[in-house]
């Protein structure tokens, strides 16, 4: 093996003259792992109790595997020399994880999409299970979660954190092999949790299905992000930490904090793919909606937020609209949704207290989302006409309306009047797909869209089917959440309709029933919203299948990128 | 560099940035999540709520597989129609073995947490294997592979040992015989002493084929326990005023 | 006061607790010396290289 003593700093100059090539304490000690990891992967996966668990202990090793034989290979090929952190007096931004994560973000879009397509046509013509077990409602309905939330939201929050932070502390993203690590590993996790919830594997809380070793993963994973993100932070060429890195701070830090006291788990052995939670009932309730309600606001709010605070002002080309106010909304923001919890758990065994807390919190933080609503919109004030230019922008803006109506509706929703008649209803499903679509959604594409051309130094294929993609997703947006709005408040009633002479009116089978119609019409409207998408698929693909040069200097990098 | 010096600092404010985050999402999770450990409400003990037997925590395991928490709720709001429809309001004693809980956050179907002996077990066997056999409007999936399964009860003392460790009260004698006592709940033979370990656990071949235990025989036997326990005739609510 | 009353009592504290918070925030965002240093962070995404 190679002589300690010779390995240059990671990021160091390394030895000058070039004597050959040393290989770094990186990947000397990464490939170590990841033989380790596999020969560890093979003795649980001979030993599991369930083939099911064989299978993922599998997994690892082959991904362990693939891992030396990458690390290997790209010793090999790669120049003696670390990449330099500057070109020229530039900084050499490290666009490959960001390349990797933007084009795979698109997969599991479409993958989640579709899913979740299937499952809402399940609902309407349940035939559609099969009497399968792995297609079966309650085991596909976690993959759709996950797919569009973790596998979809999360890659494209790697991308844009990644891109961010070296543009905008203007250095090259930290780490080496790291931020791959990084990607990699992330979405491995993916591949773990996503085909262990078709295999019955999950732990039953919602948002928090994976069992303890994909929990486990995840954890190493998300530590060695932070790193990446906070030492690119630590060389940074700027004096100031710019909004949107803090926002992706909170992002990963509180992520992380949710994610261990949630899957506080003991495992059955670990040969077992079981485990159990170690909270219950009440307790676990609230824990469970504590994460539950602030991955909402720390993944799908915080993290998108920061793709706001980015893209907006440089696809407008112009600043926030007041930096100061974005201070005060991020403060407020984090400070407020971790309250918001109990609005989950209205008139259940949790304290009333509880629930009064969760519910004038949920109420209050309807002004921090305004206020960041109102900056994302009027970055655009004075240049409200590119809005007929560019669908792009167009795009993004609308996605910061969606998040407006859906920060309003969710205070009323908490209220617990009116969330005694929507809870454990469509209404719910409705709310949830206005910000997860509109608003999550919408971003993401808004940013896909800047990053592709950006990143590659290309033209985007096509304006015209942007637009085209815009307006099938919107039409798709209105007819998914009208009927839904419909559908909930309509079974809410239902549930609650008393005969004149005080019997309840209806079974719980015809509130069912009356559901039908609108199930079908939620059905079109998410297809809508997946054929937009695949349109987005096409066009990226057209991109870069043949690509043109980027002609305006539209935010495109300069240089060539070394990745 | 000469911008190195002024870095230390700001480097230092990364640092800051995260610690002030930390602070602001303490507040909340603390206050909202800690006092549920000490208050009486919260942990108060409620007659007749007793650990699941070794079937009955297997079928449960099942119900978490097959996810049915994504469309059933197992907590009946204290509000009219709910009580009308479905019993007495869920207390916090009903679910304080429940690792994890399953009250769940949407009804596509009904809600589940007094199930228990409201259908015979040969209903809950049609409807498990072809739900619109029996509802005709039922959106449900059938899981005909529940019934055709054998048990798997080989680890599951290993089960309540982990459960043990977080605070169920399995003795050892209850770990050691688990197995025993599984397939002692799931035939219409004398279970022994399943009843002196676990007081008022009823058994019978809940799953319909006589001398395998299957899948459906667990997850029955979890459905028609389901609410059961705390006889309400007697159950003091004013003592749980919060 | 015990525990019990304490959280009774959430509706007035918590209030109490947000408003101070929400102070501190908006006077260190509106503090008069900031100015400077937000415009250039806030011009941070539209400088190129």
């Amino acid at each position: 093996m190679a002589q300690t003593g010779n390995i240059p700093a990671k990021g160091g100059s390394g030895a000058p003259g070039g004597s050959g090539k040393s290989i770094t304490a990186g990947e000397l000690g990464l490939g170590l792992v990841a033989v380790l990891l596999a020969f560890f992967s093979i003795f649980v996966a001979s030993k599991a109790y369930t083939p099911e668990y064989a299978f993922h202990a599998y997994v690892f090793a082959a991904a362990s595997i693939a891992a030396v034989f990458a690390i290997a290979n790209r010793y090999m090929n790669r120049a003696a020399e670390p990449a330099p952190q500057f070109i020229d007096g530039k900084p050499n931004y490290n666009y490959g994880p960001v390349k990797f994560t933007t084009l795979i973000s698109l997969f599991w879009g479409v993958a989640g999409f579709l899913v979740g397509l299937i499952i809402a046509l399940e609902l309407a013509f349940p035939a559609l299970n099969f009497d399968l077990p792995w297609i079966s409602f309650g085991r596909l309905r976690p993959l759709h979660t996950s797919a569009v939330i973790f596998a979809f939201g999360g890659n494209v929050l790697l991308a844009t954190s990644f891109y961010v932070v070296q543009r905008t502390c203007r250095t090259r993203l930290a780490g080496d092999l790291a931020p791959w690590f990084v990607v990699l590993g992330y979405n491995l996790f993916i591949l773990i949790a996503g085909t262990g919830y078709l295999l019955g594997i999950s732990q039953g809380k919602e948002y928090a299905e994976p069992e303890w070793y994909a929990d486990l993963w995840l954890t190493v994973v998300w530590v060695v992000y932070l790193l990446v993100f906070l030492a690119t932070i630590w060389k940074r060429e700027e004096p100031h930490i710019y909004v949107a890195n803090w926002f992706y701070i909170a992002f990963i830090v509180t992520i992380a904090v949710l994610h261990l006291v949630n899957n506080t788990t003991v495992p059955v052995s670990i040969f077992s793919s079981k485990s159990y939670i170690v909270w219950s009932g009440v307790q676990d309730a609230m824990v469970q909606w504590w994460y539950g309600h602030n991955a909402v606001g720390f993944f799908l709010t915080a993290g998108f937020l920061a793709i706001m605070y980015y893209f907006v002002p440089k696809r407008a080309e112009r600043p926030v609209y007041s930096y100061r106010l974005s201070i005060i909304h991020f403060w407020a923001l984090i400070f407020m949704y971790i309250w918001a919890g109990p609005h989950h758990l209205h008139y259940t065994a949790l304290p009333d207290w509880a629930q009064t807390l969760g519910m004038v919190f949920s109420i209050m933080l309807w002004m921090p989302s305004w206020g960041g609503m109102i900056n994302g919109l009027m970055t655009l004030s004075g240049a409200w006409d590119k809005l007929r230019t560019d669908p792009v922008l167009r795009m993004l803006v609308v996605s910061v309306a969606f998040y407006g109506m859906s920060t309003f509706e969710g205070p009323l929703m908490s209220i617990k009047v009116v969330n005694s008649l929507s809870h454990y209803t469509d209404w719910t499903i409705g709310h949830v797909h206005s910000g997860a679509l509109g608003w999550v959604g919408f971003v993401s594409f808004g940013a896909i869209y800047c990053l592709v051309p950006w990143l590659w130094n290309v033209k985007l294929y096509s304006l015209k089917l942007v637009n085209w993609h815009f307006w099938v997703s919107t039409i798709g947006i209105v007819v998914y959440i009208t009927s839904m709005w419909v559908a909930g408040i309509l079974q809410g009633l239902m549930w609650r309709a008393y005969t004149a002479l005080g019997f309840l009116e209806y079974s719980f089978i015809e509130t069912v029933e009356a559901m039908h119609p609108f199930y079908i019409i939620r059905a079109i409207g998410g297809g809508l919203f997946l054929v937009g998408t695949l349109i987005m698929v096409w066009n990226i693909y057209k991109t870069l299948a043949s690509p043109e040069p980027a002609e305006s200097p539209l935010g495109s990098p300069a240089l060539v990128p070394a990745e | 560099m000469s911008l190195w010096q002024k870095h230390a600092i700001f480097e230092k404010n990364s640092i800051i940035l995260i610690i002030g985050v930390l602070i602001m999402i303490s507040f909340g999770g603390l206050i909202e999540i800690l006092p549920l450990f000490y208050l009486k409400s919260t942990i108060e003990k409620v007659d007749g709520v007793r650990p699941y037997t070794p079937l009955e925590l297997a079928g449960r395991n099942i119900y978490l597989r097959e996810g049915c928490y994504n469309c059933h709720s197992q907590m009946i709001r204290s509000l009219r129609d709910e009580v009308e429809r479905y019993g007495h309001y869920s207390l916090a004693a009903e679910s304080m073995y429940d690792h994890p809980f399953q009250w769940g956050s949407k009804r596509n179907g009904p809600d589940l947490a007094r199930v228990g002996n409201k259908y015979s077990d040969e209903w809950q066997r049609q409807h498990l294997n072809d739900p619109r056999s029996l509802v005709p409007g039922s959106i449900m999936p059938g899981y005909p592979w529940l019934a055709k399964t054998e048990l798997d009860t080989n680890h599951l003392d290993q089960h309540m040992s982990v459960l043990a460790l977080e605070g169920v009260p399995y003795s050892a004698d209850m770990i050691s015989k688990a197995a025993i006592d599984a397939k002692a709940q799931a035939s219409d033979e004398d279970p022994g002493e399943l009843t002196k370990r676990y007081p008022k656990a009823v058994a019978r071949n809940f799953g319909g084929r006589p001398g395998v235990v299957t899948e459906a025989d667990a997850l029955i036997a979890y459905l028609q326990m389901l609410g059961t326990q705390v006889d309400f005739k007697i159950y003091d609510d004013k003592a749980n005023l919060r | 006061m015990d525990l019990m009353s304490f959280f009774a009592n959430a509706k007035i504290w918590s209030l109490v607790a947000m408003f101070g918070t929400f102070s501190l925030i908006v006077a260190y965002a509106m503090w008069p010396g900031a100015k400077k240093g937000f415009d250039e962070a806030a011009n941070l995404p539209l400088r190129e290289d």
